[in-house]
C-alpha cells in the first residue's frame, strides 16, 4: 500500500476510534465542584508520592479564627479515591467581604496520615476561588505536642503559629502575636516579652514565653505551673490575666 | 573557646563590618546576572562565619575568666543562672560549630532559664539568621535590644543583621513530583524541589525544570521578613516526533477502542471494591461550624 493511502487509512482508523470515544465515554470536562454555591473554594488535590486515599482530614483557619467544628472529616474508610481530585468548600458566612482561609490538609488511607500540606487562600463573597494542595509526606510529630509552623512541623504551615499534634496531624492551636520559637523541636511556644511580676497570672504569649491558651504563674520572668484554658486565656493585664 | 573580654568587643565591631559588607554584597546588586541570589547569600554567610571562627582561634583564654564573662552575666545564687549559663555556653559552641538546630536548642534553653539575660537572644538572632529563619531572628534582636542599654556596643553588630533581615524573604518551591531543578531569574541552578530559599524582597522568576515533563515557571513576589510558597504541577512532556508518524495514529484508532472497552470493564468491576469515581464529599462551613 503507497504510504499516502496507508497515512490516510490510519487517520480515518484514528477519527473513527475518536468518535467512537465520543459515543461510549462521558466526553463532558469534569463539573465545576463549587458549582452553584455563593462563596466557595475548590481545592484541588494531588500529590506526587502519594495515589490514593480514603478520607481528608482538613483543618480551617477562616478570617484569623479557629472554624467551629474543624477539622473536618470527609470520606469513608475502606472507600478509595484517586489522586489527583477536587473538593469542593463552600463558605456560607455573612461577613467579612474577603475571607482569608488557611487550610491544613491531611491525606488518610485505612487511618493512617499518609501526607499532608498547608494552603493558604483569599476569596470574596459571592466568588469562586482555588488552591493547589500538595500532599507531601511527613516526618510524624509527637502526639500532644506544639510546635511553630513552617520548618519542623513536616507541613509548610504558618511561622507565627502554634500547631497541636493531633492524631499525627498538626492542628491549629493558637497565633503568636510576636512570634514563635523553636522552629527545629516539639514544645513550641509564643514568645512574650519576658517583663511578668512575680506571683502574677499571665496568658502564655503575651508577658511570657508560652501557649496563648495556658495560663501561667510568673516566677523569675517565665512561665511555670502551666494550666490548660480550653475555652481560652483571657488578657485582663497586672498580672491578672485568666481563663475563661 | 569562647573569646576573651577584649577580643569579644573587636569580634563585635568587625562582625558589624562583615555583617554590613554581607548585605552590601549580598543585596546592593540586584541586576547582576552573574551572581545567583541565593548563592551570594550562602557564601556570604558561611565567610561571616568563618571571620568568626577565626577571631575565636586566635582569642586565648584567661585564666579565671567566667565563660559569659563580656557580658551582663547573671547572679551566682540561684542553680537557673548557673543552668542558664552552661546552656549558653553550648549553645555558642554548637553555633561555632554549625550544629545550628543544637545551638538554637541551648540557647533557648537560657532564654527560658532566665528570661531577663540579653545574651541568649543575640546569640539566637545570630543562629537564627544563619538557618535562614530571619523572622525569628528579628524577634530576638528586638529581645536582646529591649534587655541592654542603648548604649550597648553589641547593638550594631545586630542591627545590622536585623536590616539584612528586613530584606530577605523565605520563599518555598514545591513541586509534584518533587526532584525538579530550581532556577531563580533564570540564574543557575539553585537546588531540587523541596527547597526552602532565602531571597533578597521583590520580585522574581522562579522556574523548574525536570526531565520527561514540561519545565515550569513563576512570578513571586518575595516579601521581607514573610514566607511565600512557589508550587508547581508538572505535567508529561509530550513526545513530538512520534506524533508525526503515521504508524502512531494507526495505533492511536486501535488503541481507543481498546482502551474504552478495558476502561469500562475495570471502572465496572472496581465500583463493587468501595472506589469512589469523583473525589470526596465537599465540606460546607456556615455559622454553626463546619461540617462534610
Amino acid at each position: 500500500m503507497p504510504p499516502v493511502i496507508r497515512a490516510a487509512c490510519a487517520r480515518i482508523a484514528a477519527a473513527g476510534g475518536a468518535g467512537l470515544l465520543a459515543a461510549c465515554t462521558q466526553a463532558d470536562p469534569p463539573a465545576d465542584p463549587c458549582a452553584g454555591a455563593a462563596t466557595c473554594v475548590r481545592l484541588d488535590i494531588d500529590s506526587g508520592v502519594i495515589r490514593t486515599i480514603d478520607q481528608l482530614e482538613l483543618d480551617m483557619v477562616i478570617a484569623g479564627q479557629h472554624a467551629a467544628g474543624s477539622p473536618v472529616t470527609t470520606g469513608t474508610v475502606g472507600t478509595t479515591v484517586d489522586l489527583p481530585f477536587s473538593l469542593p468548600v463552600t463558605l456560607d458566612l455573612p461577613a467579612p467581604p474577603v475571607i482569608q482561609v488557611d487550610f491544613t490538609v491531611a491525606g488518610k488511607l485505612g487511618g493512617s496520615v499518609l501526607g499532608a500540606a498547608w494552603v493558604s487562600t483569599m476569596v470574596q463573597q459571592g466568588q469562586h476561588a482555588s488552591g493547589l494542595v500538595l500532599l507531601e509526606s511527613m516526618d510524624p510529630c509527637v502526639e500532644g505536642a506544639l510546635y511553630c509552623g513552617g520548618t519542623g512541623v513536616g507541613v509548610l504551615a504558618d511561622g507565627s503559629t502554634l500547631y497541636r499534634c493531633t492524631g499525627g496531624v498538626p492542628i491549629y492551636d493558637a497565633a503568636c502575636s510576636a512570634g514563635c520559637f523553636p522552629h527545629y523541636q516539639p514544645d513550641g511556644v509564643c514568645f512574650g516579652d519576658g517583663t511578668c511580676r512575680d506571683g502574677g497570672t499571665y496568658c502564655g504569649g503575651h508577658l511570657v514565653d508560652g501557649d496563648p491558651s495556658t495560663l501561667y504563674v510568673c516566677r523569675l520572668f517565665a512561665g511555670t505551673q502551666p494550666m490548660p484554658c480550653p475555652a481560652g486565656c483571657d488578657i485582663r493585664g497586672d498580672g491578672n490575666d485568666a481563663c475563661k | 573557646m569562647v573569646p576573651s573580654g577584649r577580643v569579644k568587643r573587636w569580634l563585635v565591631a568587625t562582625g558589624a563590618v562583615a555583617l554590613a559588607a554581607y548585605g552590601e554584597a549580598t543585596y546592593a546588586d540586584p541586576g547582576s546576572p552573574q551572581v545567583s541570589p541565593v548563592r551570594a547569600a550562602r557564601e556570604d554567610a558561611q565567610r561571616l562565619g568563618e571571620q568568626l571562627r577565626d577571631l575565636d582561634r586566635e582569642a586565648a583564654p584567661e585564666p579565671g575568666a567566667g565563660p559569659s564573662s563580656w557580658t551582663v552575666e547573671p547572679g551566682r545564687g540561684d542553680p537557673r543562672q548557673a543552668d542558664a549559663s552552661a546552656c549558653l555556653d553550648r549553645g555558642v559552641a554548637a553555633y561555632h560549630a554549625h550544629d545550628l538546630a543544637r545551638a538554637i536548642g541551648e540557647l533557648v534553653a537560657a532564654s527560658r532559664l532566665v528570661p531577663s539575660w540579653p545574651d541568649p537572644y543575640r546569640w539566637l538572632a545570630l543562629a537564627e539568621a544563619e538557618a535562614g529563619d530571619c523572622p525569628s531572628a528579628a524577634i530576638n534582636v528586638a529581645a536582646f535590644a529591649a534587655r541592654v542599654a542603648p548604649g550597648d556596643r553589641r547593638l550594631p553588630e545586630l542591627s545590622a543583621l536585623r536590616d539584612r533581615c528586613l530584606h530577605t524573604g523565605e520563599l518555598h518551591v514545591e513541586s509534584a513530583p518533587t526532584g525538579a531543578t530550581i532556577r531563580v531569574d533564570d540564574g543557575p541552578p539553585v537546588g531540587t524541589t523541596a527547597q526552602r530559599l532565602t531571597l533578597r524582597a521583590g520580585a522574581h522568576t522562579i522556574s523548574v525544570e525536570k526531565p520527561g515533563f514540561e519545565p515550569g515557571s513563576q512570578r513571586v513576589e518575595v516579601d521581607p521578613l514573610a514566607v511565600r510558597y512557589a508550587r508547581f504541577a508538572l505535567t508529561a512532556e509530550r513526545p513530538p516526533p512520534l506524533a508525526q508518524r503515521w504508524w502512531f495514529w494507526a495505533a492511536i484508532g486501535g488503541g481507543i477502542v481498546a482502551t474504552i472497552l478495558v476502561l469500562n470493564a475495570a471502572h465496572e468491576a472496581s465500583q463493587p471494591l468501595g472506589r469512589s469515581a469523583g473525589g470526596l464529599p465537599g465540606v460546607t462551613c456556615d455559622a454553626s461550624g463546619c461540617h462534610p
